[in-house]
């Protein structure tokens, strides 16, 4: 036995993909010589494939419930009956019944009986099934009646729980017609009832009738469509005429069905309508969770009606400052209640899910806490102490409370104060962080442009005082002026007049340089003529719409500088001085990467035509070709510079984008957020 | 909800409500059935088989819906349906297909098959094998954690009755396979 037990854990092993390449390799020149194995990793795929079955079958099963559920769930609640429980019986089935479907927990198959032999007189066919008591069962009949049979339901004569199956047949007489059609009377005495819907029950093993443990009854519901909170319970018992007289009305406990609470939606009103109109995944409820968290805690409004995380909020009152707790429920509480924790409780029904919309509109707090706190109440009971409309209507209804555990309310309670805290408390850290670090980037960014700038602006200084200083020079000697370096200006737009010689022409130079522009000037004295040309050029970038930050630089062979072509009404556009050879580069950014094209020695051209192409930085330093390193250098500095300026246009981005979606969900999260008392509808 | 968000939901495993809509295509099939000498409770069957396939399909990151999620619910459905018929030698034509149904479902539909018979097959072990190969297999539980849940000595014992659990499942199996059944699973 050993030998097979290590081959079937070998099989498991290559099935799981756990075996090495080595082992598998063995394992598989195996398999293709022994028809034995090839059999038993057949027949182990099948095994893992019926688990993975397995696995899946009561997610499949549930749905179903929930799908027959949804076929009459409006009657829930409402549900008014006239019953007789199986005690000695009110009428008997005729002969031919109809199945029922039964739902049920575990494996267990149910048989079906198709047929009654012991049945009679009423016209009312008869549903009968056999039932395994051993398990917790739920039967559905045609006309949409739900009786759920917890298991260990039926007990014998001593009291002790029935295990061998048991047949339970039902009768049902839900319309007026059926009612009548089975000469059933509506009366109590000589008073004329008012009925909606009949049932009979019967339960019994080896044909004899079992009793119902008192501590597991059965529940049975009865779709209606009109809630009726007058309606009562009847038991049913035989007159010495011959008919059934109705006795002992009891008030109907509307009874409250939990659900798991994943399937509840304990979101505002139309949050997830919004979602979905934002563009958002609304199907999701990981993110939609998520997102409604994370707007609990009050920095967020401070921030958003106008004041900020930086010390302003003490003055919020001047910004119309609404205090939290009066704009809507804040989500760290549903975040508490939204859990598994609160599985079969009052909270995990369909009737709260109702009342948790109101809350959501009244906006007050203190009614969900009075839920909260009193699981082990009836709901119509808190509905009626909630001064309010809406809340008015649905105690009417008189619906009742999931039966508890004891002390569980009591420890539910602490639950929900503790959870509600700790969410609260972890949501405001975040949010506050949140906008921290924002803050501090946007301060940093702002610090990183301006250093930028200011650098530009002296690199642009240098290269101004380079170029007049060359123009200067060559209009000199084109005069015969003797060549004495004269102080650079220190602006552009100020005329220096330091030196007493040739204030005239530097005048005229520095015109020049400064507009860019050509210029002739003549000596008076001998009559001699320099001039300085700018020669217009135009720089093309192929789809240059496609770049999220483009910079276009000229670089004046014959000087340690470069200088950027702005760009005016949609075009690069800049005037070469003549007495220099420029080499032409430009650099972008696009989707995180680099991207660069240059053109050496331009000058005859007006226009230059350049394709960007993805480029590193070693092949940058060999398009900018200049011998000293401090060009070099700089220009590199501004491809980093770009890349940042890609990130932060980026971050920017994503935070208005974060700002957007809050601000539209805003209104909606907290329904009286700057809207006063809400509208009931 | 399209077919696209019932997939994504499947697949996410948050899929209750996806499969609650997916019984909307339930009466079709039922129709179809019922039509074809089968009972309301064997079109259920089907269908919640044909659910289970595609959960299992979803759960694939590379399955892609090539029709409606209906068509193809019903495409599965009708196949399974017609070979139950066959084996009963019931009925010889063809149940009609839906226009875009997908016809690559033949190896899918053998695979299930086998696998139906499997699940069948560890059903009818006692609850206690179940449940040990449940926590093995499915849970991913170590040995020696479900000897101390189930009151076995050690992870030794827990070994031996894994294997003799598996092997009574395999007979079991094999004796299913041997009668070709495709649709007596009734899961109430």
């Amino acid at each position: 036995m050993r030998d097979e037990l290590n081959l079937m854990e070998l099989v498991d092993r290559y099935l799981g993909g756990e075996l090495n390449a080595s082992e598998q390799a063995a394992f598989e020149e195996r398999l293709r010589t022994n028809a034995e194995l090839r059999e038993l990793v057949e027949d182990q795929r099948a095994l893992h494939g019926g688990m993975k079955r397995l696995a899946l079958r009561p997610a499949v099963n549930k749905a179903y419930r929930r799908y027959k559920w949804g076929k009459w769930a409006p009657g829930i609640g409402g549900a008014a009956v006239i019953a007789i429980l199986a005690v000695g019986g009110w009428m008997q089935a005729k002969e031919g019944g109809r199945s029922m479907e039964a739902v049920s927990d575990d494996s267990e198959q149910v048989e079906q009986l198709l047929t009654l032999s012991d049945t009679a007189g009423t016209g009312l066919p008869a549903l009968v099934m056999m039932i395994n008591p051993k398990a917790d069962t739920t039967l559905i009949t045609p006309n949409g009646l739900v009786v759920d049979i917890p298991k260990g339901a039926f007990v014998d004569e001593a009291g002790r729980a029935i295990t061998k199956p048991v047949r339970v047949t039902l009768l049902e007489a839900i319309d007026g017609v059926d009612i009548m059609k089975a000469g059933l009377s509506t009366t109590a005495c000589d008073t004329l009832l008012e009925t909606g819907g009949m049932f009979y029950l019967d339960a019994q093993m080896d044909g004899k009738r079992v009793g119902i443990d008192p501590a597991k009854p059965l529940t049975v519901m009865v779709p209606s469509d009109n809630a009726d909170p007058r309606m009562m319970l009847y038991e049913g018992g035989m007159t010495a005429e011959g008919i059934v007289d109705w006795r002992n009305p009891k008030p109907l406990a509307h009874t409250l069905v939990p659900v798991d609470m994943s399937t509840l939606d304990f979101y505002p009103p139309g949050y997830l309508a919004k979602v979905a109109e934002l563009g958002k995944d609304a199907t999701d409820k990981a993110y939609t969770d998520s997102l409604y968290y994370s707007f609990n805690g009050t920095t967020e409004r401070q921030v958003m009606w106008g004041a900020d995380t930086m010390g302003l909020l003490e003055d919020s009152a001047a910004w119309g400052y609404i205090p939290p707790g009066e704009t809507g429920i804040e989500p760290a509480r549903i975040k508490a209640i939204w859990n598994t924790r609160f599985n079969g409780t009052n909270l995990a029904t369909r009737e709260f899910e109702e009342r948790m919309r109101e809350i959501h509109r009244l906006c007050e707090t203190k009614v969900l806490d009075h839920y909260v706190n009193n699981l082990d109440k009836n709901l119509s009971e808190l509905d009626a102490q909630v001064k309010h409309p809406a809340f008015a209507r649905l105690a009417k209804r008189n619906d009742g409370r999931v039966q508890l555990p004891e002390h569980a309310a009591h420890r539910l309670r602490k639950v929900y104060t503790e959870w509600s805290q700790r969410y609260a408390e972890t949501a405001r850290k975040t949010q506050e962080e949140f906008y921290r670090k924002e803050a501090e980037a946007d301060q940093e960014a702002h610090k990183r442009q301006m250093a930028r700038q200011i650098k530009d602006l002296q690199q642009d200084s240098e290269r101004f005082r380079q170029e007049f200083t060359a123009s200067l020079r060559s209009v000199y000697d084109q005069l015969g002026y003797p060549w004495t370096p004269a102080p650079p200006p220190r602006a552009a737009f100020v005329v220096p007049v330091r030196n007493p010689g040739w204030w005239n022409v530097d005048k005229a130079v520095l015109a020049a340089t400064t507009s860019r522009t050509s210029m002739s000037y003549t000596d008076k004295k001998s009559g001699k003529t320099a001039t300085l040309t700018y020669t217009p050029i135009t720089v093309e970038v192929a789809s240059k719409e496609s770049f999220s930050e483009l910079r276009v630089y000229l670089i004046p062979k014959e000087l340690n500088s470069y200088q950027r072509v702005m760009e005016k009404d949609g075009t690069f556009t800049e005037n070469l001085n003549s007495l220099f050879e420029y080499d032409v580069i430009c650099m972008g950014r696009k989707d995180g990467q680099q991207y660069a094209a240059s053109q050496w020695n331009v000058g005859g051209e007006r226009t230059i035509a350049l394709t960007m192409e993805p480029t590193e930085d070693e092949a940058l330093k060999r398009m900018i070709r200049v011998s000293t390193s401090v060009v070099s250098g700089d220009l590199l500095e501004q491809a980093r510079h770009l890349e940042w300026l890609e990130r932060e246009a980026k971050r920017q981005q994503a935070k208005q984008a974060h700002y957007a979606l809050r601000n539209a969900l805003m209104a909606v999260v907290f329904p009286c957020w700057g809207e006063g008392w809400p509208v009931e509808e | 909800m399209s077919d696209q968000e019932i997939i994504s939901q499947l697949r996410t495993g948050q899929h209750h409500k996806a499969l609650v809509k997916l019984y909307a295509h339930l009466p079709k099939v039922e129709r179809m059935v019922r039509n074809h000498g089968g009972a309301r409770a064997d079109a259920k069957d089907l269908f919640q088989d044909a659910l289970i396939i595609l959960l299992g399909k979803a759960k694939d990151g590379d399955f892609t819906l090539t029709c409606s999620i209906g068509t193809y619910l019903y495409a599965i459905c009708r196949n399974r349906w017609q070979e139950e018929l066959r084996r009963r030698g019931r009925f010889t034509q063809e149940l009609e297909a839906a226009p875009d149904e997908p016809n690559d479902l033949g190896a899918l539909l053998a695979e299930e098959q086998h696998f139906g018979l499997a699940e069948r097959a560890l059903l009818a072990l006692g609850d206690k094998c179940l449940e040990l190969l449940k926590r093995f297999y499915l849970l991913k539980e170590p040995l020696l954690t479900i000897a101390k849940s189930i009151g076995l000595a050690g992870e030794g014992a827990a070994k031996t009755r894994k294997y003799k659990c598996l092997e009574e499942a395999r007979k079991r199996y094999r004796a299913l396979t041997a009668q070709g059944s495709v649709v007596h699973i009734q899961h109430p």
